[in-house]
């Protein structure tokens, strides 16, 4: 019984090890330098998102010590106020999965200077490696609780037949 | 027995270090206490009420800690298994607190999420207590601030570790998918670890060869004065449930004659009123009133916890050596010179030399208070008195920040954003209570003098009387 708990722990850690070493975070990073947000012309990209993948923007503007603001981020139609001024950099965070195309509109308007900005938009993609590691721990945990219980409730029939 | 024959009594480095991994599994919290609120918000898109609905999720631990904490760590203290009274507490509760851990960030709607939250807000209270309450079990009396230093530092590592995993792996993966499932990882690593190395019977029946079997509890002759004395207010209910809520370990507090263990964790209570209040409002005050930026706040905040952790192992090292009531009182010295310097200074390189002497002085007083807790538990009860620690701060974490809040939207037309300076001498007074509180503390130390003895001796002889 003693070498069959310890053979069942030693397996849990390796498989978690194992587990963890061969599953590795993938993801890529678009960067769209230069988008200039000039006047009240807005940033339009379009780019397919799959249902695993997720998506982060970073604004900042380069090259600009002016004014500036960002009135909305539409995603799908579905508008993001901004309201924000005097940017130098913003990140927003939009970790939802999406599973259609994704419009990213972006309205920059230039400040009082009459300054052409340089938005810099980072869009970061994360693939599934995250679900499919958190799948893998969940199962882990779930199995290693089993392993426990059972411990537990066997040890507990030992004692009670001794 | 062995200890009164004239053997010094040492701690295990060691194996203190191995039972500190089932304390590093809690630094889980400070990862979800930066992401949950990020994820919260997402499912709450420009609703009004949704930072309330927030705070509200966010306290929901706290709540869960003063709901459950003492229940599951009196429970334990009952809990007879091969495998000891709390390794299996950490074994149910560990892997319940991973499974709805790491599926957290996939929920796929706030109903799940608020679901899968209030699962690991139970996972966590259910082993929270059984595992601060492993150390004192398997650790002799005399050196356990020393070992409680260590518990603290493991504590620390899994702080800073979690930090590390969101610094890296929240901005990769801002669905906190992959961060949340490495914590979950070593959470899991960390129950092995314990279950593999830490035998809670084998290790009892050492020390109680070595020690006596008193090892754990207290050996000073006030022990059966006090034993005496709770068990006569226990036995004045007639059974039912009015008598199981007199004879509740919190309200038995309240009964005893002798208060040293009320006022003790009353003092914990008060510092932690401050602190909580100092650890919510810092960032503001120091944009608001210093003009630093955010970050260079919470660099600032940063200081407290390393500090903290550099300085545990030396006090718990001089409390063995002085005594902790003293090295607690001299800690709240410093803490409260500390926080009264913090009025007047804005000089960066000053602010940042008061910043480490809060958080050494607050090494001084928290390495130290929960061993004062242990040493006044009864018999077999130091789960419950675990618990009932947890209690207190727990109903300071929930309180403080509201009050605080309070405190200082009155000021707010008066002094405008200067009113967060307002934050010291809050926590100043709340620290003078504490220190009021502490110096009621009769008991709490292995060792007593004789004129303590008979001091104590006469409060529970007047009582009878």
């Amino acid at each position: 019984m003693r070498l069959l708990k310890n053979a069942a722990v030693a397996a849990s850690l390796c498989a978690t090890l194992l587990l963890f070493a061969f599953t590795s975070v993938a993801g890529f990073v678009l960067d769209i330098p230069k988008a200039r947000g000039v006047g009240n012309d807005p940033i339009k990209y379009s780019f397919e998102l799959g249902a695993d993948e997720r998506i982060s923007f970073f604004f900042e503007s380069r090259n600009a010590t002016v004014d500036a603001t960002i009135a909305e981020i539409r995603l799908n139609g579905t508008s993001i106020e901004m309201s924000l001024t005097n940017i130098t950099s913003y990140a927003y965070e939009q970790s939802r999965p999406y599973a259609w195309t994704l419009n990213v509109t972006i309205n920059a308007t230039a400040g009082y200077g009459g300054v052409a900005i340089d938005f810099y938009a980072k869009y970061t993609f994360m693939r599934t490696s995250g679900l499919v590691l958190s799948i893998t721990v969940a199962i882990a945990a779930a199995g290693i609780g089993v392993i426990c219980v059972y411990l537990l409730i066997a040890k507990r029939k030992v004692e009670e037949k001794t | 027995m062995m200890a009164q024959q004239g053997e010094k009594v040492k701690l295990n480095y060691g194996r203190t270090f191995l039972i500190g991994f089932g304390f590093l599994t809690t630094a889980a919290w400070s990862l979800y206490n930066v992401k949950m609120p990020l994820i919260l918000s997402y499912f709450l898109p420009a609703i009004s009420w949704a930072d309330f609905f927030i705070g509200v999720i966010m306290v929901l631990d706290n709540i869960t800690a003063i709901l459950l904490q003492p229940y599951f760590g009196a429970l334990s203290d009952k809990t007879k298994t091969r495998f000891g009274k709390r390794i299996p507490y950490l074994m149910i509760g560990i892997p319940a607190a991973v499974l709805s851990f790491t599926l957290m960030p996939h929920a796929p709607n706030l109903a799940i999420l608020v679901i899968l939250i209030m699962c690991f807000n139970l996972a966590m209270a259910f082993y929270r207590a059984p595992v601060v309450a492993l150390m004192p079990d398997l650790t002799p009396s005399e050196v356990r601030a020393k070992g409680n230093a260590i518990i603290n530092l493991m504590g620390g590592v899994g702080t800073i570790s979690s930090y590390l995993i969101g610094a890296f792996l929240l901005d990769d993966d801002p669905s906190g998918a992959t961060a949340f499932s490495v914590t979950g990882i070593i959470m899991l690593a960390c129950l092995i670890v314990v279950m593999i190395t830490v035998n809670e019977q084998k290790i009892t029946a050492e020390l109680s060869v070595k020690y006596g079997p008193d090892f754990a509890s207290d050996r000073t002759e006030i022990k059966k004065y006090r034993a005496e004395d709770i068990s006569r207010e226990e036995k004045k209910e007639k059974r039912g449930l009015k008598e199981r809520i007199l004879n509740n370990n919190t309200i038995m507090l309240f009964r005893e004659k002798e208060k040293s263990a009320l006022y003790m964790l009353l003092a914990i209570f008060s510092w932690f009123m401050a602190t909580n209040a100092v650890e919510t409002f810092f960032s503001l005050y120091a944009v608001n009133v210093l003009g630093i930026t955010a970050g260079q706040a919470s660099l600032l905040l940063l200081i407290v916890p390393v500090a903290f952790i550099a300085f545990a192992i030396p006090a718990g090292a001089i409390s063995e050596k002085f005594g902790r009531r003293k090295i607690i009182k001299i800690g709240l010295i410093i803490i409260l010179s500390s926080i009264f310097a913090l009025i007047f200074v804005s000089n960066f390189p000053v602010l940042i030399g008061l910043i480490v002497l809060y958080g050494a002085s607050w090494s001084m007083i928290n390495i130290n208070s929960i061993t004062v807790v242990w040493q006044l538990a009864p018999d077999g009860r130091i789960g419950a008195y675990t618990g009932i620690y947890y209690l207190f701060s727990a109903a300071s974490a929930i309180i403080s920040p509201v009050v605080a809040g309070f405190f200082f939207s009155i000021f707010y037309e008066l002094m405008g954003q200067l009113r967060y300076v307002l934050l010291f001498p809050y926590a100043f007074a709340f620290l003078a209570i504490a220190f009021v509180f502490m110096t009621r503390v009769k008991r709490g130390e292995v060792k007593m003098s004789k004129e303590e003895i008979e001091a104590l001796k006469r409060v529970y002889e007047q009582a009878d009387d």
